[in-house]
């Protein structure tokens, strides 16, 4: 009978500390759960070199705000394949990778809205 | 349902689990005894119900199960749950380790044999939950996206296009 009760209580641990992590959704310490979910609309993503992310700065695109919260920030760009400047190459990295990356283009399943 | 229980044989419950009930003969499926109680909503309020004969643990999340198709099963009529229900139990539900690892992959399945009245349903049910349990629920979602394949079970990085699909129908 005690393997139920201590069943029970890891389980009820378990969903306290997700419903806490759950009412920081908003704020810092929500940024893994928003860093999970960017990655998750992501289909593949770029390691890019700084100089690439520079020159993708000054073409006009933005870093995702999940990326600059982290610590250190990261450069992680959400662009739609087909709009990648050609002159940036990248190389393919895995998502599970990501937070090796000083700098990425996230490819997303469909175009940012 | 003890004397339903009394009917039973060619099972002994677990030593180590009270409420899992193992056959004598290795043909057959083990049973996995869990309590529903409709006055329950969620994690916390589920309990262990003390019995002699068949003590179990009662989930406050079943009480998202609603009755679905019947299958024949061997000539027994089998009840399954709706879909979307059972999608918000599998995701809301706090299992560690590898068991909560297969209830992901479990849910990445129900999502792949969903229809879109079945997808319907599991929006309305996430519209009427908490914010802290709709936070949790996409949580899962992206965790979901991001594991790495299990044998036998459904394979996460085939299910990611559509798991990004509910994730998207689901965020404000």
């Amino acid at each position: 009978m005690s393997s139920l009760h201590e069943r029970l209580r890891e389980m009820k641990a378990r969903a306290a500390i997700r419903k806490w992590e759950a009412r920081q959704a908003e704020l810092a310490g929500g940024v893994w759960l928003r860093l999970q979910l960017l990655l998750a609309q992501t289909r593949r993503a770029l390691l890019i070199t700084p100089e690439e992310a520079n020159a993708l700065r000054r073409a006009g695109f933005e870093p995702n705000p999940v990326g600059m919260q982290l610590e250190p920030a990261k450069s992680l760009f959400v662009i739609a394949e087909e709009i990648v400047p050609p002159e940036i190459v990248g190389s393919e990295i895995a998502l599970r990778e990501i937070l090796r990356a000083p700098a990425a283009i996230l490819i997303p399943f469909s175009a940012p809205a | 349902m003890r004397d339903a229980l009394a009917r039973v044989s060619g099972y002994t419950p677990s030593s180590a689990e009270p409420s899992v009930w193992l056959p004598d003969d290795p043909r057959r499926l083990e049973i996995n005894f869990i309590g529903r109680d409709p006055a329950l909503r969620e994690t916390a309020d589920s309990y262990v119900f003390d019995d002699s004969k068949l003590p179990l643990l009662v989930f406050g999340l079943l009480n998202f199960l609603r009755e679905g198709a019947v299958i024949d099963a061997g000539g027994v009529r089998v009840p399954l749950p709706r879909p979307a229900g059972l999608l918000i139990e599998k995701l809301l539900t706090e299992r560690s380790g590898l068991k909560g690892e297969r209830d992901l992959l479990v849910a990445l399945g129900l999502l792949m044999t969903c229809g879109e009245s079945d997808l319907a349903e599991f929006e309305e049910l996430f519209r009427k939950l908490p914010a802290d349990s709709r936070t949790m629920l996409l949580a899962n979602l992206a965790v979901l996206s991001l594991m790495q394949p299990l044998p036998d079970m459904p394979d996460p990085h085939r299910g990611r296009k559509l798991v990004e699909a509910v994730i998207a129908r689901l965020r404000p």
